[in-house]
């Protein structure tokens, strides 16, 4: 990312699009269930190599999209294309390794039968079949559990099994469907490191679902934001929380101070206004197409607080507000403040490097923050 | 209460005895070394499961009911097999109509089963014949099967078909390789039942069997109703035999697909 403010607009949608040829696109793909729009017109490019990232709520189409790459569900309208060609083959002939969210091992064969069953069907050798399998076992740490039945193996054990088992046939497409979403915390976080560096030593393209916004923080190139179907944005990390697209996606990704109102021009300089407030916005926002409500986000760790009388910038919006709590978290201090306005803000503030006093709880301070701090989103 | 309890024993001992003992009568008789169907017998001898063996007619319907009772099973696991496949995985109008045109043969009256089998038999000449036989119990044993299989398959995570699909394996590899060694207890279970059913039947093989194609049961039955030895004995006690070990290992196939 480029240091400093980058030119903000409304509802930019899809950042830059990629150079290399995409190895996986979407166009308008849409799945109906009577009424209900699952997956509604979805637009994607995924390219050589990439781990992207499915992050939505739950039922906002995620693995509905998955299982219409993977061929399982025929698409309302839209097209998939891998590598640029517009594919209607049948599951079985695609070449895309999935790994299920219940993992989907054969009960009635071993680890290493589980792991060696895409390579029979190719008809691979014996020989060669045993060396890729021991390969494969090897390269997610069960190389001593070959021959256990998926019943005698742990949750993670049989994670990394289906993980091996999707890898082992070499496909160029691999797509996890929350993959370690019944795994403890620190299973997870390791499996999930193991899976990154697995993608980068094969090089392999990864579509990964999950609906923990961490999970997608740590392991993703670029996020694909779901909601009720329909893609709300599509960026890296950095741009998915310094920018969001839209009031659900700041909403959904990481704290944020909200502020509802809409757009009022004083001579030239521009404010979100309510009966509440009254905060300048950035100069580069651009107006609304149909002059809808707005919403103003700020980042709790943007938000700095100050006594009553502290000296503000004409560069800042202040909102008075009284202290409801502090939380000390070792690395940050963690404030709930209660806006005159009656909003509810929050600040991070890591300790030792915020200089002065923490506010006591009870005490009234000034919340202020940068203008160009502030982004500003349509609602809805 | 003990009281109530040894007379509930009791009563569960009684029963039990109303419906072996007839059955364990014969096979005492069976070793009998005297002519008549007698009990207690004479003496111990071997002679009447000798007979089973020299005698043309007892030998060659004792070859003629396995033979039938292996095709039957096989003809019926296939179809009982795809039948309940359609049951349980189609969805189509009629299903449950077809549902219950195909366990009926296990509700409607035999005698009912065997005059339609024959009369339409008949009309196409194939009475008597082997065919008709294997068809006739074929039709018989087709709900053992359904109801076996059908209840393998409901058990059967349709994710996992789909990742067979999805490591590259088509439709019929994927029902070699996952569906079919998982629903196969079930299927065997429907085999073993099938293959009893063939073994046992007696009503509809009397009326399709000819003076040149009989079961054992069938034999057995003739033979009754003109002289009594003991050699019905004998192939009653083997009948029963052969019926208890496959009806338990039917048993056991079912269990462990259960668990
Ligand atoms: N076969 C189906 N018939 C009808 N509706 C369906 C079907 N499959 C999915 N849906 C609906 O489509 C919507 C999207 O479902 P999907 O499984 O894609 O959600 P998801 O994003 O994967 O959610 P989760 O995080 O809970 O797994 C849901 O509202 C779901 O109820
Ligand atoms: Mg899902």
């Amino acid at each position: 990312m480029t240091a400093g403010p980058r030119p903000r607009t409304i509802a930019n949608k899809t950042d830059d699009p990629p150079a290399d040829p995409a190895s996986l696109t979407l166009q308008k793909v849409s799945k109906h269930y009577g009424a209900l729009r699952a997956v509604d017109e979805v637009d994607l490019e995924v390219r050589e190599g990439e781990f992207v990232t499915f992050l939505g709520p739950s039922g906002s189409g995620k693995t509905t999209t998955l299982q219409i790459v993977a061929g399982f569900t025929k698409p309302t309208s839209g097209k998939v294309l891998i590598d640029g060609k517009p594919v209607t083959a049948p599951p079985h002939k695609r070449d895309i390794g999935m790994v299920f969210q219940n993992y989907a091992l054969f009960p009635h064969m071993t680890a290493a039968d589980n792991i060696g069953y895409p390579l029979k069907i190719r008809k691979a050798s014996k020989k060669e079949r045993r060396g890729s399998i021991a390969e494969a076992l090897d390269m997610v740490g069960l190389a001593e559990h070959g021959d256990r039945y998926p019943s005698q193996l742990s949750g993670g054990q049989q994670q990394r099994v289906a993980l091996a088992r999707a890898l082992v046939f070499r496909p160029r497409i691999v797509l996890l469907d929350e993959p370690l979403g019944a795994l403890d915390k620190k299973l997870r976080e390791h499996l999930q490191l193991e899976i990154k560096r697995i993608q980068h030593e094969l090089g392999i393209t990864m579509v990964y679902v999950t609906h923990e916004q961490e999970e997608a923080l740590v392991m993703s190139d670029r996020i694909v934001v779901f909601n009720e179907g329909r893609v709300q944005q599509v960026g890296t990390t950095e741009q998915i929380y310094e920018r969001p697209a839209s009031l659900f996606v700041a909403d959904f990704i990481g704290e944020s101070n909200i502020f509802q109102g809409s757009l009022e021009d004083h001579g030239g300089t521009r404010y979100l206004v309510s009966r509440a407030f009254r905060f300048k916005i950035p100069t580069n926002v651009s107006s609304p197409a149909d002059d809808g409500p707005l919403a103003l986000v700020v980042r709790p760790e943007r938000l700095r607080i100050l006594r009553p009388d502290a000296h503000t910038q004409v560069e800042e919006n202040t909102v008075e507000a009284v202290v409801e709590d502090v939380i000390y978290l070792g690395n940050e201090r963690r404030y709930t403040l209660v806006a005159a306005s009656g909003h509810n803000l929050i600040g991070r503030h890591q300790v030792g490097v915020s200089s002065g006093d923490s506010p006591l709880v009870g005490t009234k301070v000034l919340a202020v923050w940068h203008v160009e701090d502030s982004i500003v989103v349509p609602i809805g | 209460m003990s009281i109530y309890r040894l007379a509930l024993s009791a009563f569960g001992v009684l029963m039990v005895v109303f419906l072996v003992a007839p059955t364990l009568v014969l096979v005492p008789v069976s070793f009998s070394s005297g002519r008549a169907l007698q009990f207690p017998p004479p003496g111990f001898s071997l002679r009447w499961y000798e007979t089973i063996v020299t005698s043309p007619t007892w030998s060659f319907s004792t070859v003629v009911s396995f033979q039938i009772a292996v095709l039957t099973a096989i003809l019926a696991s296939i179809l009982g097999t795809l039948a309940a496949f359609g049951l349980v995985r189609g969805r189509f109008p009629g299903q449950s109509v077809a549902n219950a045109v195909l366990l009926s043969p296990m509700i409607v009256p035999v005698v009912i089963i065997a005059i339609g089998m024959f009369a339409v038999f008949a009309s196409w000449r194939l009475a008597g014949s082997p065919l008709a036989l294997i068809i006739a119990h074929t039709v018989l044993a087709l709900p053992y099967v359904v109801v076996n299989v059908g209840a393998s398959l409901r058990t059967v995570d349709r994710t996992l078909e789909a990742a067979s699909m999805n490591l590259g394996a088509g439709p019929l590899t994927t029902f070699r390789y996952v569906t079919l060694p998982l629903i196969l207890p079930g299927v065997l279970a429907g085999a073993l039942f099938a293959f009893i059913v063939s073994w046992d039947e007696v009503v509809v093989s009397i009326f399709l069997s000819s003076p040149f194609l009989q079961t054992l049961p069938v034999v057995m039955w003739n033979q009754i109703s003109e002289a009594v030895d003991p050699t019905v004995a004998a192939v009653a006690t083997l009948l029963t035999f052969a019926t208890t070990i496959l009806f338990a290992l039917a048993t056991f196939v079912q269990r462990r697909s259960e668990r």
